[in-house]
């Protein structure tokens, strides 16, 4: 009865879809499709309701995919005129509508182009934003932070809790913890990881000692520990080390009071003090001997390994020795290279770390080297653009133009959205 | 002689309320009427029957709409433009279309402050994007522990819970947009929510036809209990702001549903007219039907959580022409208006 004008609907609309997938999306997300039982629901709502039913390797759900693809790179492309038409207000909820619907739903295409593009896609969503309910970049890094295969988003999501309630929304803080909550874990990771408790620390440092900022750190810890339920002796042992880090700063007493941790260091913290000495070292660099150089460098990297390898956040050191390795390229490119090197060893994702460690060995005239090390990133990566671009400046800087047109245009075949590929491979044939 | 008489009311011409000016509008609302599929008629109906919209309010949505066609498709993609951007505006302290003073016709006198309201929202989606946590179980301990005796109580448990209800609640509360809120009052649904499935039958008893679920995948939702007073307390000190925030719902205030019914408008006697919701769970005139209303969004506090449930069952297997016409007779009863609107045809597919 009721049961089969609903199956019929629910048929009818998949067909619809299959004939003119792209009408058919576009009218679902924009909210003017009328689905019973769903007439009422949000758009995203309506299409889980369509399509969650579908094994993840139906046509159908691959055809969605692709579809949504063509809808938000459409969205990028087209001229300002088109918000206007639908009202901003309007405009901006079909997008959230389309990002619901990418993390709601196994869309391996979308999610992928939600990484691929994330400079443009940050840069567009930013310019939409009409308070909290409806800030399109926020949407968008949410849903990055639910969808995400890789740990390249750690500094953003690592940002996003430094800078929640001063250069970002307080709100922001949520997507931080989020993105570290979903953060691709690495073998023998804890799901309460340390990188989760870094990013709340990470905020929580900017609180000042008052009952308001107090009851604002509970709240907030509470909040993520009800999410992961653990016992009062596993929580003591995954926050004593975050108060030895952090044991300076208000919130360490609160959070060991909180977990019935009775004291807790003090003094400095090991990464406040890490980053007082980098800054001092980078100051006075330019002033001292060669050996002199090597000797505070290397006193300097092996605490900061020591420190990395006892509380597991590399984070800061990958920046720091990113920094030192710039500084000190061309002067001692040996010692750029071993420093590079560490980076890349504590975090593989960290694309500066690599170009660093290219460009030492370009330095160093180890030409094949050099190139070994984009070539070794690609195979990890290969859906990540920027070793192919490092990989394609190498091979120009070494005068291989061929190569370089040839990597350039396999770029541009394969990762269709990837236009500093497309610019560069433009530039070349302009000046061939 | 049943079914003859039953034959000669469905057959009769639809005594139609609203007239339309814009002939677009109008069109389009004949071709639905005319439309093979009960939904559709349905639609049609709800625009028909519609007795609550000022002349300023209908003409307001004719210019608002943009029809470029009759067809159905036409009219729902204006519909849908509209209830975008004049229904579900930004933010919450932003004003949506039913609470200006011209929707003067639908408006509901001030409340008793103290009248507690209740609503169900949908948590599914909420969940998904992480704003609450994924395990509805345990979220439901948490809320259970919130609610376990009175705020003041110092229990450390409590305490904890409601810390960690009142983040979730914050950040929900960043990411809702200001449409109205639709809610009814909870003295008519106390009984309901004594039993174990009372989310299925606030489902049934509200009209909510969007929300089913199944044993295996069950849907969540959060039963929001909270007061007049919560609605008011953070409106403008104008007086235009408190004195329109609660309404019926209208035709116009939603997208096109056919678990939306219009209601009649008051009689001189009678104080206040709510809006009635479609009783999905039965066809037989057994009790009284729900009042609902539309009010301004406010921000939720954690303790309007009043509980966790699941919904795990598709609706009721009544056709629809069924549930309108047992509706529309209890309506016409509770109301004294035995003429207000008309039956509805069964389905040609049927």
């Amino acid at each position: 009865m009721s049961a089969l004008r609903f199956a019929e609907a629910r048929s009818e609309w998949l067909d619809a879809f299959n004939a003119d997938p792209a009408e058919e999306l576009d009218s679902l997300l924009r909210g003017y499709t009328l689905v019973p039982p769903y007439q009422r629901a949000n758009p995203s709502e309506v299409a889980v309701r369509l399509f969650s039913a579908l094994g993840k390797d139906d046509p159908l759900m691959g055809l969605l995919d692709q579809s949504l693809v063509e809808w938000i790179v459409a969205r990028l492309v087209e001229p300002e005129d088109a918000r206007l038409e639908v009202g901003i207000n309007a405009y901006i909820q079909h997008v959230q509508e389309a990002l619901t619907v990418a993390h709601r739903l196994p869309l391996p295409l979308t999610v992928a182009l939600l990484h691929d593009r994330f400079s443009d896609l940050t840069s567009w969503t930013e310019r939409l934003n009409l308070g909290s309910a409806r800030d399109l970049r926020a949407d968008y890094w949410q849903t990055l932070a639910l969808v995400q295969t890789r740990r390249s988003f750690l500094s953003l999501w690592n940002r996003c809790c430094d800078e929640a309630g001063g250069g970002l929304p307080d709100s922001y803080l949520f997507i931080g913890l989020l993105g570290l909550q979903h953060l691709p874990r690495r073998d023998g990771d804890a799901d309460f990881s340390h990188e989760l408790l870094t990013g709340l620390a990470r905020w929580a440092s900017h609180l000042d000692d008052n009952d308001t900022d107090r009851h604002r750190f509970l709240r907030e810890w509470r909040a993520l520990a009800l999410r992961y339920p653990r016992a009062c002796a596993t929580l003591r042992n995954v926050v004593a080390p975050m108060l030895e880090v952090y044991a300076a700063q208000p919130f360490a007493k609160w959070w060991a009071e909180e977990v019935g941790i009775e004291e807790n260091v003090k003094g400095e913290p090991p990464h406040e003090l890490a980053k007082k000495e980098v800054e001092a070292l980078l100051a006075k660099l330019p002033n001292l001997s060669d050996v002199a150089m090597y000797l505070e460098v290397e006193a300097m990297a092996e605490a900061r390994k020591r420190y990395v390898d006892t509380f597991k956040d590399a984070y800061d050191l990958v920046r720091d020795f990113d920094r030192l390795s710039n500084d000190i390229l061309e002067r001692a490119s040996n010692f750029s290279l071993h420093l590079s090197h560490s980076a890349v060893e504590r975090d593989k994702s960290d694309a500066f770390s690599r170009a660093f460690m290219s460009a030492a060995l370009h330095q160093l005239g180890l030409a094949d080297g050099a190139e070994l090390v984009p070539l070794e990133a690609i195979r990890r990566f290969p859906d990540d653009a920027v070793y192919q671009s490092d990989l394609a400046k190498l091979l120009a800087e070494q005068g291989r133009v061929a190569e370089t047109e040839a990597l350039y245009r396999e770029t541009a075949k394969r990762l269709l959205d990837d236009v500093v590929s497309r610019t560069a491979l433009a530039r070349l044939l302009a000046e061939k | 002689v049943e079914a003859t008489e039953k034959l000669s009311r469905l057959t009769k011409p639809i005594a139609i309320t609203v007239t339309f000016q814009a002939k677009l509008l109008t069109s389009a609302i004949a071709e639905l009427q005319e439309a093979r599929k009960a939904e559709h008629r349905a639609y049609a109906h709800n625009f028909h029957f519609e007795e609550r919209l000022s002349a300023g309010r209908r003409e307001k949505y004719e210019e608002a709409l943009a029809l470029r066609g009759s067809s159905l498709k036409a009219l729902n993609r204006a519909h849908g433009a509209f209830i975008s951007n004049r229904i579900n505006v930004t933010a919450l302290s932003d004003i949506s279309d039913p609470f200006y003073p011209v929707n003067q016709d639908a408006t509901i006198p001030p409340l008793q402050q103290t009248q507690r309201l209740v609503r169900i929202e949908d948590l599914s989606g909420w969940m998904d994007s992480g704003v609450f946590p994924k395990d509805g179980s345990a979220l439901a301990r948490t809320v259970r522990v919130a609610r376990n005796g009175p705020s003041e109580s110092g229990d450390p448990a409590k305490v904890e819970a409601e810390d960690a209800l009142s983040a979730y609640v914050e950040q929900w509360n960043g990411k809702r947009d200001g449409r109205p809120g639709f809610a009814a009052l909870h003295d008519e649904v106390r009984d309901d929510l004594r039993s174990d499935d009372w989310a299925e039958r606030l489902r049934d008893q509200l009209g909510l036809g969007r929300l089913t679920g199944s044993k295996d995948e069950p849907l969540p939702v959060a039963l929001m209990i909270y007061t007049v007073s919560d609605v008011l307390e953070p409106l403008a000190a104008t007086p235009d702001q408190k004195l329109y925030a609660f309404c019926a719902p209208t035709v116009i205030d939603s997208r096109f549903n056919e678990y939306f019914f219009p209601s009649p408008r008051p009689k001189a006697a009678i104080d206040i007219s709510y809006g009635r919701t479609v009783d999905l769970a039965s066809v037989v005139p057994d009790r009284k039907l729900v009042c609902e209303m539309l009010h301004r969004p406010f921000r939720y506090r954690q303790e309007h959580i009043a509980r966790i449930g699941w919904i795990r069952s598709g609706l009721p297997n009544h056709e629809i022409w069924d549930l309108r016409n047992a509706h529309l007779c209890r309506l016409r009863g509770e109301t004294g208006r035995d003429s207000f609107g008309a039956e509805m045809k069964p389905d040609e597919r049927a």
